[in-house]
């Protein structure tokens, strides 16, 4: 059985008296334990689909059903993370974890949420910061409080919003790492629905690509790789290279449609 | 120059020493208190003496308290009643320290009563109506109207309306700080960064949660900086209400002595004044340093 059924959802929203589709009859599909990326353009609604996931989003059509329940609202069933600004900046590294633990699984005791986000801290290599601001962190140690407080809910499922967007190159691949092998050792999440722009990334971590295109999927691209995978290994091989030329010529296609074909050269 | 410069508000307080040790035309009782105030300010600028800040406003009060001790000791002809001399000024708040400090208190428990009650209600008040739109579109243009009336002017109607002059006084007092943290309240509980509500919404926050851990720490910042000036003006109100109808307080003690033509006392009040306002400010500031550590 399907752990996420996305069915025929649309999205409008109306903006100076006219009626906009952020979502055109998306539909799709996500199996237990599957990591699926989606990929596409800005505007192509891709982030709005997560926000409908994780139910801050309200679809006008269709339904997502998540174990065969359709979804209304954020549950602790589902942790997010966000590109940006996701932690409170009134409060600690530790304390932030802290407060996904305590809204994740009501009375739990103190003492154990506190042994719980620590472990977690560790996890994403944040010893010795628990007690930051973060404001005194860097961006990509604020991400990784913001995915140990998201793992630390122990979430069935992890929906992603170019998580590592905003954070520069060499740290963007230290995340994505960590992120892998975070989730080759974690027990607990088990599906994730990761939202990108980034070819490689979506290579690197899915078993799954859905390319989005004119706000719904336009193509679904299956990626062989077994796990666990080490960057270099994949990165080097042939099928890796064809991937990434058959999703590139993808975002081309989708360029010159927009503006109109033939002006454009790639 | 520069040297000389950071020593000129010790220069002048060493003139200021001079002036008031050595003989001149007035007799006074007792002069040690005002060297001990000036000496005071010295410690000040002494302990700070590498702001340059510091130093500016060190040559300003020391000119200042030269300038005031030079001409109503040494100028001919200067009516002391008018312009009293420093050092029975000063004296004032050794004899006169029972009424003065009772002035204090007095005026500082109804500071503090209103202060409390205008924080509670505003803050719990503007969460609410900020939280609610449909409260927020009726109530926020009400607040608006209302909110600008000085409650100075309407004091006296206060004095007359409500059956003390205490419960009248708590009254003005609260209005001029309620409308502040209220609206205060209300536009920043409506402004919250949405990514943060995003972010509080999927960790599963109910109502309650999101004004303990998201709406108040959100709007702390913002409710510390209305407060400084609510802090200035409510003083200003409370002084002016017991102007109307009090019997002791600080604004009273100015009051009550200008109608004596006792200005050595109307000073000694408004130097009081000042130093309590400043002293509220430094609590403010130290509370505000306590509670917002994350910026």
């Amino acid at each position: 059985m399907n752990k996420i059924e996305v069915i025929d959802i649309s999205l409008d929203y109306m903006d100076n008296g006219k009626r906009f589709h952020a979502l055109d009859r998306l539909s799709f599909s996500v199996k237990e334990g599957e990591f699926v990326s989606l990929i596409g353009s800005s505007g192509c609604g891709k982030s709005t689909a997560l926000g409908v996931l994780s139910g801050l989003n309200h679809p006008s059509e269709g339904k997502v059903l998540i174990d065969g329940h359709q979804i209304k609202s954020p549950g602790s069933d589902r942790g997010v993370v966000f590109q940006h600004y996701s932690l409170f900046p009134w409060m600690t590294a530790r304390c932030n974890v802290i407060l996904g633990i305590n809204h994740a699984r009501e009375k739990i005791p103190k003492r154990e949420a506190e042994s719980l986000a620590q472990e977690y801290l560790n996890k994403v290599g944040l010893e010795g910061f628990e007690n930051k601001y973060p404001y005194q962190l860097s961006g990509g140690m604020q991400q990784r409080v913001a995915i140990a407080r998201t793992l630390a809910m122990q979430p069935e499922i992890l929906l992603m919003d170019e998580p590592f967007g905003a954070v520069d190159a060499k740290n963007k691949m230290v995340l994505q790492d960590l992120l892998l092998n975070l989730l080759q050792r974690d027990e607990h999440v088990k599906t994730i629905v990761f939202v990108t722009h980034d070819v490689d990334e979506g290579i690197l971590l899915s078993d799954r690509i859905f390319f989005m295109n004119n706000k719904r999927i336009g193509q679904e691209i299956a990626v062989p790789f077994s796990r666990p995978r080490i960057r270099n290994e994949i990165f080097d091989t042939d099928e890796y290279r064809a991937l990434r030329r058959q999703i590139m010529s993808l975002f081309y296609q989708n360029v010159a449609n927009q503006i109109g074909g033939a002006e454009v050269y790639l | 120059m520069k040297k000389l410069y950071r020593l000129l508000p010790h220069l002048l307080f060493l003139l200021l020493v001079a002036l008031i040790l050595l003989p001149s035309n007035v007799e006074v009782p007792s002069y040690w208190e005002f060297l001990l105030a000036a000496g005071a300010i010295e410690v000040v600028l002494i302990l700070k003496r590498h702001s340059s800040a510091a130093t500016n406003i060190g040559i300003i009060v020391m000119a200042f308290l030269d300038l005031w001790e030079y001409y109503t000791t040494r100028v001919d002809g200067v009516n002391t009643m008018l312009y009293p001399i420093p050092q029975k000024v000063f004296a004032l708040y050794i004899t006169d320290f029972q009424r003065i400090s009772m002035g204090v208190v007095s005026s500082l428990r109804l500071l503090f009563l209103s202060f409390f009650l205008a924080l509670t209600l505003g803050i719990v008040l503007g969460m609410l109506v900020g939280w609610f739109e449909n409260a927020r579109k009726a109530l926020f243009p009400i607040a608006k109207v209302l909110s600008p009336i000085p409650p100075i002017i309407y004091s006296p109607y206060a004095v007359a309306l409500l059956p003390s002059f205490r419960s009248a006084s708590i009254f003005v007092i609260f209005s001029s700080i309620f409308w502040s943290v209220f609206m205060n309240m209300i536009l920043s509980v409506s402004s919250v960064d949405k990514k943060i509500m995003d972010s509080a919404r999927t960790l599963n926050i109910k109502t309650i949660g999101m004004f303990a851990y998201v709406l108040l720490p959100n709007s702390l910042p913002m409710l510390f900086n209305s407060l400084t000036v609510s802090v200035s003006t409510s003083f200003m109100v409370l002084t002016a209400a017991e102007m109307i109808g009090a019997t002791s307080g600080l604004g009273w003690y100015v009051k009550y002595y200008s109608d004596f033509a006792d200005y050595t006392r109307v000073v000694a009040g408004i130097i009081v004044i000042g130093f309590v306002v400043t002293m509220l400010n430094v609590l403010i500031r130290l509370l505000r340093n306590a509670l917002i550590k994350w910026r």
